[in-house]
């Protein structure tokens, strides 16, 4: 809520309207709106009508429960007309979407605080990195990604491949703030390598792969840095070269512990 | 991002999402930290809106 808050000027740029609905009472509301200075509306939905209306309630807790009338937490966004048109429900409630991703992924929105990109320059391509926002904390997802302009006359491998083949891959090295939780590659073109005589799957011109990450159990707030790597080999119609593997330096700030401030 | 109403979750159970995807966001009319009332209807045409279900501010 306190993100969202850091990004609600960029919201009325793309205008967009927040709206954060819980079956808190609106006293609750108002010290927790004074205390993080949030100003856009905390609507108190004390009875969970709408929560009921939008059916999801959670029904695993017992109505005699003091958490009762909570909903299963997940965002929606609405078009101008009114229809849901992107949705997001977690089944972890420890895991929250970065706004930043939310608003990027669904919104399409794209004058975004990010995280400061690195680009990597080699013979066969340029590589830029950035994290999807400049913040991370723990349980929440953010989205690594990599753009890459291929030289003109030049691939790299897809997946899947055979044997001797190197594919493009990206990892993170492991450190204690964030963990890859999937990569998105994009879908390959066949590729005719003449040498073999086949169509192998790979990549021309420019593609961007997508890694989504979630904070991890790191200590306390602070800056760290966290590497980076994409592991390729390049080849033109005749040739491949040698694999190369190009280290990212990103910065990410890391915020304290903070579940239901995330979204 | 989900296009399903519902989703299974990774101990295998499912539990609604309500709305899904192309279908109208019910209307409502709450009242916000403010005291102001606020109808979420009021904004429709002119804004898109990003509607966001949590469980409490107080825990």
């Amino acid at each position: 809520m306190v993100e969202l808050q850091r990004n609600l000027e960029t919201l009325n740029r793309n205008g967009i309207r927040a709206f954060a609905i819980s079956p808190d009472s609106q006293a609750v509301l108002r010290k927790f709106a004074q205390k993080y200075e949030i100003t856009y509306p905390l609507l108190s939905d004390e009875g969970s009508h709408v929560i009921r209306a939008f059916g999801i309630l959670n029904t695993n807790i017992p109505e005699d429960h003091e958490w009762y009338g909570v909903p299963y937490p997940g965002v929606y966004a609405v078009g101008r007309d009114g229809r849901v048109f992107d949705k997001s429900f977690i089944a972890n409630h420890r895991i929250r979407e970065s706004v930043n991703d939310l608003l990027q992924g669904s919104f399409r929105v794209a004058d975004l605080e990010r995280g400061e990109a690195q680009v990597v320059t080699t013979p066969h391509l340029a590589a830029r990195a950035y994290f999807a926002s400049p913040t991370i904390r723990k349980g929440q997802l953010t989205t690594l990604t990599v753009d890459i302009s291929l030289a003109d006359g030049l691939h790299i491998y897809g997946r899947p491949l055979p044997e001797g083949h190197i594919p493009v891959e990206l990892t993170l090295d492991e450190n204690e703030a964030l963990s890859l939780s999937q990569v998105v590659y994009p879908e390959p073109e066949g590729v005719e390598v003449e040498a073999l005589g086949e169509r192998l799957p790979a990549y021309t011109g420019r593609l961007a792969i997508r890694a989504q990450c979630l904070g991890g159990s790191r200590d306390g707030e602070g800056n760290i840095q966290v590497a980076a790597r994409l592991r390729y080999q390049a080849c033109d119609d005749r040739e491949c070269f040698l694999p190369e593997t190009l280290t990212f330096i990103l910065p990410l700030h890391f915020l304290p512990h903070d579940w239901e401030l995330i979204t | 991002m989900a296009s399903k109403s519902i989703q299974e979750d990774p101990t295998g159970e499912n539990f609604p999402t309500g709305p899904a995807i192309g279908e109208l966001a019910p209307d409502f009319t709450l009242p916000d930290q403010f005291g102001r009332l606020i109808r979420f209807s009021a904004t429709r045409g002119a804004d898109r809106a990003l509607i966001i279900f949590y469980r409490s501010a107080s825990w």
